[in-house]
């Protein structure tokens, strides 16, 4: 039974039909294209800013510019769960819809202790995050990003910010069952452009949109 | 366009980072009189040949550096952390 | 023989070229004197510029009160303001203070000091006795923010007063003065004695000669009603010469301001300006003003036309077009070659349009032809032969559209004065607002230019569409165009043509063009200016120009002046040629693009500067990739265009979008940088206003808001709006 209540909706219109996963309108459709594009935004973000190289980088366990699926700070079933070294001294967790409550009690509970200034904050309905997946997800992305993102240069689990369809974008390698694939988290009001952007430059490659799956993240 | 090799992000290009232009010493608000922050404010040696200056990287790390950057040719010897030192 | 004749003949033709700057300069700037009556701020908001200085009587009946509020209102109208302090209506001297403090308050540095009318209100019985207590006052701070205190003269006597008295008296009120306005007067032949005796009496403050405006008997009589039939008789008394007012269909000075101007010719403080009674006649006095002003500028065309007859660059005509073709045989050099001179009496360093047209100018309307222009590289090397030359006039301030208008008209004139076919092509000028905020500024800068009588309107996107039928006016844009700005005297010309046409003439009046000439340093002591050094040697000269762009910094740094300008380069892109589709210069600040499409057909297109300061001319290909997406977005048609070509060149960028003109605090070195993205359109006003300075010592009014000292005092001007992207 489809879920009815909607508390929010994703700053990218949905491609019909419309459906609604954990309270966000989502598009219900399902694309089997080899490469597509998802609006992930319902996910609960949590930015998390404090000293590079600190106390609090030690617990979370993960530096900046990688994305780790676990962290000793935060327990999370499975594959629930991804911790991403944005910046320096600056992570953006990513669980679960609905998550980000129980997120900011374990980053609280970890930053116990902690004597340098350590910010925590609920960034869930104010970013857009979007996942690139497919082979040629490089190639799309090489029309919009002046990075190499060569295996060599970009393996998978690397974490980086940079411009994307000119837009200040975290760029995550985050490839899945074995296919490459990129989340791409950018400010709310950006979202639909670089939505737009990216279809548009996934059209010569066959790019097609798939709905938002609650399942992993 | 040139490329900048961030301390923190690796090389990107250019229109990555707010160029925020050369380093000027700042003089006391409290002491300066209005000529010295006129002074301050708009007045530029703009040389043509190594300065320091300031970057932002804005698309990236978003960390303000130091940059040791050559004006006719455009070469880069030093990009470093703001107030990591080699400032004027 | 023929050599006195010759310097005979040369004398006159200087001569005569004063008298007629000394008329174009007092007409430009006249004074107004207004009496401080209800509707007079009212007339002379709407009908008087600012360039006009304003001077405001005392009325005995009603005292000094209406004279300083008129004073202070159109103050801050912005006008410059002359209240007239009459002696006898000032009680004392906390009276006199508490005036001049109100009148600092209101930003006012200048004053007319007369005796007035009727019996002594207070101490002061006549101006002499203020002026006294001004003078005394001064060491605690009494009119301390003075610049300037005018007293009267009377060419045609006083009713009550001999000669030899006003004569002792004016000696007298000499110190604590700065200048003289006479009474009116209608003879320019008994204005010119007077000034004569007055000099040789000892007399050398500068003479503003009064001369009635335009009046129709009627309104005279009505103001002279106003102001009391008593005064009025006496007026009338005092200047017999006004029944010539009264004959039918009124009254006006065009032959009295001429012969005043060629009899005083020789002394530019014979005749410092014009003070022209409006007597109640604002507007019609400043429609005579207009006038006169362009028959005037039209009589200095031809008299430069005329000049040149005399020494004329060789012709290029079809006929010489045929002769040299039939006969293979070589044009002659367009501009002569020279080995330097030890020493020039001006050095003017950078042969781009700037520094090429002060020389001329220098030579044609100073006569001071001992100039060399300095160029490290070839002329037009710098932004002058890389610009896309676009000309337009429809700034924001008032001070930028006067200025770039009076460039127009002389760009207009241009192709005919250097015998140069500069190929300026009077297309139109539309720039886009993709939004309501931009529309709005758009109609106010309109309203402003119309003020100073620019042609310049906003209009819709279907007249848009009409003037630029490939543009994409559809609301599905993703920048729709709502309106724009329509500019019809603007448009685009040759540069490269401006830049030789301008070398080609100053060459054939006598200056030096020294290419491949760099310079290397300047030499200063004891706080002047002493020569430059350059790659072929030292060259002495009592004045440096600074006209060298996006090298200014370096150039100013030889002499030890700091300056407030970045580098930055700009660059631009030329199409394949095509057959002619865009008729008009297109502009949208909000994509930051502009294109036009030139005479032989290519599509030339600009953006807005590189992101950092930098003296590298190389190409990037990010700009040509955001160009060609924000050209695609306001005509998507182009799409299969090529592009052939892309360059940039260097802009000297100020912190306030306005160029830095004329003196520094080395003497002798003057600045005429600062020019960034727009300077081509200035070339010629910027040359003619630097000639001026150069010669006459004094900085032209047109420029005085630009001085360097600005941004030390921290005056810049508001032009940003209009500069930044616009061209
Ligand atoms: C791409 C581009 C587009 C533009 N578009 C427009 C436009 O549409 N409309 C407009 O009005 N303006 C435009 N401009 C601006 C305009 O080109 C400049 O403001 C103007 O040409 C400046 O003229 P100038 O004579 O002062 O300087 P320049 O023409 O730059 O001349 C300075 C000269 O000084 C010389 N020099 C430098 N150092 C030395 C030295 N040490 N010794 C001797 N010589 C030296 C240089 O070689 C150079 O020739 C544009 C500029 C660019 C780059
Ligand atoms: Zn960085």
């Amino acid at each position: 039974m489809p879920e009815t209540a909607v508390v929010a909706r994703s700053p990218i219109a949905p491609a019909p039909p419309e459906t609604v996963v954990a309270g966000w309108v989502v598009s219900g459709r399902r694309s089997t294209a080899g490469l597509v594009l998802t609006d992930c935004t319902p996910l609960a973000k949590v930015a998390v800013k404090a000293t590079p190289h600190g106390a609090m980088q030690e617990r979370l366990h993960v530096p900046f510019g990688r994305a780790a699926r676990r962290s000793p700070a935060l327990q999370a079933p499975g594959d629930a769960l991804l911790v991403i070294g944005s910046g320096p001294g600056e992570w953006l967790v990513v669980a679960p819809p609905g998550a980000q409550s129980r997120l900011l009690e374990q980053l609280n509970a970890a930053a116990a202790g902690v004597t340098e200034l350590v910010t925590l904050l609920d960034i869930t309905h104010g970013r857009a995050l979007v996942r690139l997946t497919g082979d040629r997800s490089p190639d799309l992305l090489a029309k919009e990003c002046g990075l190499d993102l060569a295996d060599a240069v970009v393996r998978n689990g690397s974490a980086l910010r940079t411009a994307v369809a000119k837009l200040a974008t975290d760029l995550v390698r985050d490839d899945r069952d074995g296919v490459r694939s990129y989340l791409l988290h950018c400010e709310r009001s950006s979202g639909q452009y670089l939505f737009d952007a990216l279809r548009d430059a996934g059209r010569e490659f066959g790019v097609d949109v798939t709905g938002f799956e609650p399942a992993g993240i | 366009m040139i490329l900048l090799p961030c301390p923190w992000c690796g090389p990107r290009a250019a229109d990555e980072y707010a160029y925020l232009g050369e380093l000027t010493p700042r003089p006391d608000p409290q002491r300066a009189t209005r000529t010295e922050w006129r002074d301050y404010l708009y007045l530029r040696a703009n040389l043509a040949g190594w300065t320091t200056e300031r970057w932002y990287h804005r698309m990236g790390c978003r960390r303000y550096l130091t940059v040791q950057r050559h004006t006719v040719s455009n070469d880069v010897r030093s990009v470093a952390a703001a107030g990591s030192g080699g400032e004027p | 023989m023929t050599e006195t004749l010759s310097s005979a003949r040369e004398l006159s033709r200087a001569l005569e070229a004063m008298q007629r700057q000394l008329l174009e300069a007092a007409l430009r700037r006249p004074r107004y004197e207004v009496l401080p009556l209800d509707g007079t701020a009212d007339a002379v908001v709407d009908h008087v510029p600012r360039e006009v200085t304003v001077t405001v009587t005392a009325s005995p009946r009603r005292g000094m009160e209406p004279t300083l509020a008129l004073s202070e209102s159109l103050a801050r109208q912005g006008y410059r303001v002359v209240p007239h302090l009459a002696a006898r209506l000032v009680i004392d001297e906390s009276h006199l203070r508490d005036m001049l403090c109100r009148i600092s308050e209101a930003g006012i540095r200048d004053i007319f000091v007369i005796a007035g009318d009727g019996e002594p209100a207070g101490v002061f019985p006549d101006s002499l006795r203020l002026l006294s207590a001004l003078r005394e006052g001064q060491g605690d701070g009494l009119g301390q923010h003075l610049e300037q205190v005018g007293v009267a003269g009377y060419p045609e006597g006083h009713p009550d007063v001999s000669d030899a008295q006003l004569t002792r008296a004016l000696l007298a009120k000499q110190p604590s003065s700065t200048y003289l306005v006479t009474q009116l007067c209608f003879s320019a032949r008994t204005v010119s004695a007077w000034v004569d005796r007055m000099r040789a009496a000892g007399v050398s403050l500068p003479v503003y000669p009064g001369v009635a405006g335009v009046v129709d008997q009627r309104k005279l009589l009505r103001v002279a009603q106003r102001i009391g039939v008593g005064q009025s008789v006496r007026f009338l008394r005092k200047h017999h010469g006004l029944l010539r007012l009264l004959s039918p269909g009124g009254y006006r000075p065009d032959g009295l301001v001429r012969e005043l101007a060629s009899r005083l010719a020789p002394s530019a403080d014979d005749m410092a300006g014009l003070h022209v009674y409006t007597l109640g006649a604002v507007a019609a006095t400043e429609r005579w003003r207009r006038e006169a002003l362009e028959q005037t500028l039209e009589a200095v065309d031809r008299h430069r036309s005329r000049r040149r007859r005399v020494a004329p660059p060789s012709r290029y005509s079809a006929l010489a077009l045929v002769r040299h073709g039939v006969t293979g045989q070589a044009w002659p050099r367009a501009w002569d070659r020279h080995e330097p001179r030890d020493g020039y009496d001006v050095v003017i360093v950078g042969g781009g349009v700037h520094g090429l047209a002060t020389a001329y100018y220098l030579a044609t309307n100073h006569g001071i032809d001992n100039v060399a222009v300095l160029e490290k590289s070839y002329i037009g090397s710098g932004g002058s032969g890389r610009n896309t030359a676009i000309l337009r006039s429809n700034y924001l301030t008032a001070e930028g559209v006067q200025f770039y208008d009076r460039s127009l008209q002389l760009y207009r004139r241009l192709a005919e004065e250097l015998n140069f076919n500069v190929m300026f092509s009077r297309r139109g000028h539309l720039t886009l607002a993709h939004s309501d905020a931009s529309l709005r500024t758009m109609r106010w800068r309109a309203e402003v230019n119309k003020l100073s009588g620019v042609d310049s309107e906003v209009i819709d996107a279907d007249e848009v569409q009409r003037l630029v039928p490939y543009l994409d006016t559809s609301t599905a844009a993703r920048y729709p165009i709502l309106g724009a700005l329509y500019h019809p005297p603007g448009g685009i010309i040759r540069h490269d043509a401006v830049v030789w046409g301008y070398a080609r003439a100053a060459s054939a009046f006598g200056v030096h063009v020294h290419q491949d000439t760099e310079v290397t340093g300047i030499d200063v002591n004891d706080g002047r200016v002493r020569g430059v050094q350059t790659t072929r040697g030292p060259i002495a000269a009592p004045i440096v120009v600074n006209a060298t762009a996006g090298w200014s910094s370096l150039i100013s740094a030889m002499a030890g002046v700091r300056m407030p300008v970045q580098t930055f380069p700009l660059q631009a892109a030329v199409t394949e040629p095509v057959r002619p589709f865009l008729h008009t210069v297109v502009v949208s600040g909000t994509l930051h693009v502009y294109m036009s499409q030139t005479a032989r057909g290519e599509i030339v297109f600009g953006a807005s500067v590189d992101p950092f300061a930098s003296y590298s001319t190389r190409g990037s290909l990010d700009f040509l990739e955001g160009l060609a997406s924000h050209v695609l977005e306001l005509m998507p048609s182009l799409a299969t265009l090529r592009v052939l070509r892309q360059w940039a060149g260097l802009c000297d960028m100020t912190p306030d979008f306005a160029p830095i003109m004329g003196r520094t605090h080395v003497e002798g070195f003057l600045v005429d940088v600062g020019w960034g993205t727009y300077g081509f359109k200035a070339g010629p006003v910027s040359g003619e206003a630097m000639a001026e300075c150069i010669a006459t010592g004094r900085t032209p009014e047109l420029i005085s808001a630009f001085g360097l000292h600005r941004f030390a005092e921290g005056e810049l001007v508001g032009e940003k709006g209009a500069a930044a992207v616009g061209h």
